[in-house]
């Protein structure tokens, strides 16, 4: 029995030791003259592609005043999370209690962002700022006052997309085909109501899963008598139902979502010109041919980060800026709950490298959209070329499911 | 046996005055101190079902889901008070354990883990595409606390003594099962099930109501994770969640009722740490499960008979 009480002793003294370990290595009280800013990134699963692009957006902003801000070091403290709301809970928490962080700046994805949003109400201590989460309910149902979005929701993406589509190009009739969850339905809510409104209608709507290999069935069964389908397809979906389009000889002009005709489904090898060449999709990258000095400069700064605008370093860029501004207006002063910081952020207005930004009444930007057509390059691949940028695109109060008709818009 | 008590003893000694004397107390108590409670219930209904029936189940997070979502959706999306939906989730957590257990018991080993990790992934898939339910992906949020008799369980201690009730209460209770005649009869089917047979046992009741006792367990655990994250998703639910599961109970020592907690403890305090120096947790955690089974293929709790088995040989060699 002298054997197992010893080995009982190493077993709590491994737990113990454990115990320990951790409670030594939790970080002493803030250091005066520092601003603490965690960051939640979504560097593992689905978006581990895109998540490193919103960190050289970080980097360029940070850069921009050189990590201080009157005086005070911004530290960044970065935690992975895999793009599920349960690991970003656990991720913030661990922020804000273990290291004390003034500001929470993320996360990545929609629903994430959302379940942040709710946590921000427990937190009121804490600013925080939404980089790329785009679900519209993070801002516009019961919003948190200390919760931030420097960019639109999903259905801003589409901001504009849905007039051109009845008005310049003539569509009476689209039938929708997209992803079945939620960033496809708010992309497609924010087209169907514009193109509703304008006098379009919806006249079918599939929702295959995400993820899907085979579209055959579905495109087989969209109507006939349709002026032109909307897409809302991203990813390997896209490029999948793209090809597959081409095969079935689907004759009818698209429409894309944010994600259909990006530069990652246009560079694919797949055989897919037929069905994308005109396609007419909206977002918030400009196309190729967009410039103004403020573009130009940040498109400079990405080439020396060695990346390009896409969806995740432009909005990344957007939101540590305007994070970053606002603590710069405040000469770095976070006292009294930060109530004065949040009182600039919550009017603040700049000319971003994609055009004006504003805030509205629930702190989600009012921004520009960009609606642009893929063209030939001429040499056998793609280009975009630019038809509108609507400008003040502001978001909506509904927060979209399926859209099958018109209705569901209203 | 004395000896056990006063280890007992010590333990709930200890994890009753924690609160005290952690150093960051917001942090500790809720992200290891609650986090492992909760880990601990949900695998302590896995270890239960391991230790008194040899089979090893991944569908704990399904009980634990169906309790979850039920608490989830009733009381974000339809105001019912807890009084109510925690009853009714436990409820019917318990008793879509009968539904999978009759199906599940059928089989053994492999084939058992297969068919529970399998009702664990319906569930997910599910959660994931019944949008109009469970919101789908983006899942059920701003979950309230319960405020039992004026306590509101959103502060940190209370949720951390309520959590440490019900672990200390359901411990206590399959420890009491075992001790019981039908916990013994349970050993004999675990041993030799046609041995039993042969005796007279009808042995599926038997297997039966120790399967529908660990959907309990889980069920309890799938409310107390509700209150704990504040938030439900498929994910919640989903297969890195049932590994998580596993990696506790075999960490902690699959075959000891105590290892649920060991491990749970071990997990959510090394997860803690090993943030603050690589972004790279996962693979960290999987090393130390390597290195864990490694040093003690029994797990942590194994270690003391480990440390027996090797003095005995030692003894024995040089005798």
């Amino acid at each position: 029995m002298k054997a197992q009480r010893i080995s009982r002793t190493a077993i709590v003294g491994v737990v113990a030791g454990v115990l320990a370990a951790g409670l030594v290595t939790a970080p002493s009280s803030q250091a005066a003259g520092t601003i603490k800013i965690g960051y939640l990134n979504a560097t593992i699963g689905p978006f581990a592609g895109g998540a490193p692009q919103i960190t050289i957006g970080l980097n360029i902003a940070l850069k921009e005043i050189k990590s201080t801000v009157a005086g005070k070091k911004i530290v960044i403290l970065e935690e992975a999370t895999d793009a599920t709301p349960q690991l970003a809970l656990e991720k913030a928490k661990k922020l804000i209690e273990k290291d004390k962080v003034d500001i929470l700046f993320g996360p990545l994805s929609g629903d994430e962002g959302v379940a942040i949003a709710r946590l921000s109400k427990k937190y009121p201590k804490v600013t925080f700022i939404n980089t790329t989460g785009s679900a519209s309910e993070a801002t516009n149902q019961s919003p948190s006052k200390n919760f931030f979005r420097f960019h639109g929701d999903a259905a801003q993406w589409s901001g504009g997309v849905g007039e051109i589509a009845y008005k310049t190009l003539g569509y009476k009739k689209v039938a929708i085909i997209a992803d079945d969850y939620s960033f496809p339905y708010a992309n497609a809510g924010g087209f169907a109501t514009g193109f509703c409104k304008a006098g379009g209608t919806i006249v079918a709507a599939q929702w295959p899963a995400l993820g899907t290999k085979d579209y055959s069935s579905q495109i087989a069964a969209l109507p006939k008598d349709v002026d032109a389908i909307y897409a809302g397809l991203g990813g390997a979906d896209a490029v999948q139902f793209l090809k597959q389009a081409v095969q079935f000889g689907l004759k009818k002009p698209l429409i894309g979502g944010a994600i259909l005709v990006d530069g990652t489904v246009l560079g694919s090898k797949a055989d897919i010109g037929d069905a994308v060449l005109n396609t007419i999709a909206g977002g918030p990258v400009p196309d190729d041919s967009y410039s103004t000095p403020e573009y130009d400069k940040f498109k400079a700064q990405l080439k020396a980060a060695g990346t390009g605008p896409n969806i995740f370093s432009v909005l990344g860029y957007n939101s540590a800026k305007s994070m970053l501004a606002g603590l710069v207006a405040v000469k770095g002063d976070l006292s009294n709950n930060q109530a004065a910081y949040r009182k600039v952020l919550s009017t603040l207005k700049w000319n971003t490298p994609t055009g004006p930004l504003s805030m509205d009444k629930n702190r989600n930007a009012i921004v520009s959209n960009f609606i642009y057509q893929v063209v030939s390059d001429g040499k056998g691949g793609f280009a975009t070329k630019s038809l509108k940028r609507q400008d003040k695109v502001a978001q909506g109060t509904k927060v979209f499911g399926r859209v099958n008709t018109c209705a569901d818009v209203k | 046996m004395t000896r056990k008590r006063i280890m007992y003893a010590t333990v709930l000694i200890l994890a009753i005055i924690f609160p005290f004397i952690t150093p960051d107390p917001d942090f500790w108590v809720s992200s290891g101190g609650t986090r492992a409670l909760w880990l601990g219930v949900t695998a302590l209904s896995m270890s239960f079902l391991n230790r008194n029936l040899g089979l090893m189940s991944l569908g704990q997070l399904f009980f634990s889901g169906v309790a979850g979502y039920i608490v989830a959706i009733s009381s974000v999306t339809h105001n019912v008070k807890f009084g109510t939906s925690v009853p009714l989730a436990i409820l019917a957590g318990t008793l879509s354990g009968v539904i999978i257990g009759w199906i599940a018991l059928k089989t053994k080993g492999v084939y058992f883990l297969m068919l529970t990790l399998a009702v664990t992934l319906g569930l997910y898939s599910f959660a994931n595409q019944a949008q109009e339910i469970t919101r789908g992906h983006t899942g059920i949020n701003s979950i309230p606390s319960p405020i039992i008799f004026g306590m509101d369980f959103a502060y940190v201690k209370p949720l951390y003594y309520l959590f440490l009730g019900i672990a200390v209460v359901l411990f206590a209770l399959c420890k009491f099962l075992e001790k019981t005649s039908f916990g013994i009869a349970l050993k004999g089917v675990r041993d030799n099930e046609d041995r039993m047979i042969s005796m007279g046992y009808r042995t599926m009741p038997l297997k039966m109501i120790a399967f529908v006792f660990s959907s309990f367990l889980a069920s309890i655990a799938g409310v107390m994770g509700v209150f704990y994250v504040t938030n439900i998703s498929p994910d919640s639910v989903g297969l890195v969640r049932s590994i998580d599961l596993l990696v506790i109970v075999v960490v902690g020592g699959a075959t000891y009722l105590g290892g649920a907690f060991v491990g749970a403890i071990l997990i959510a305090v090394f997860e803690a740490i090993i943030q603050d120096f690589t972004q790279y947790y996962v693979g960290a955690t999987g090393i130390l499960f390597i290195v864990v089974l490694m040093l003690a293929p029994q797990g942590l709790m194994g270690i003391a008979a480990q440390v027996r088995a090797r003095r005995a040989k030692k003894t024995g060699a040089s005798a």
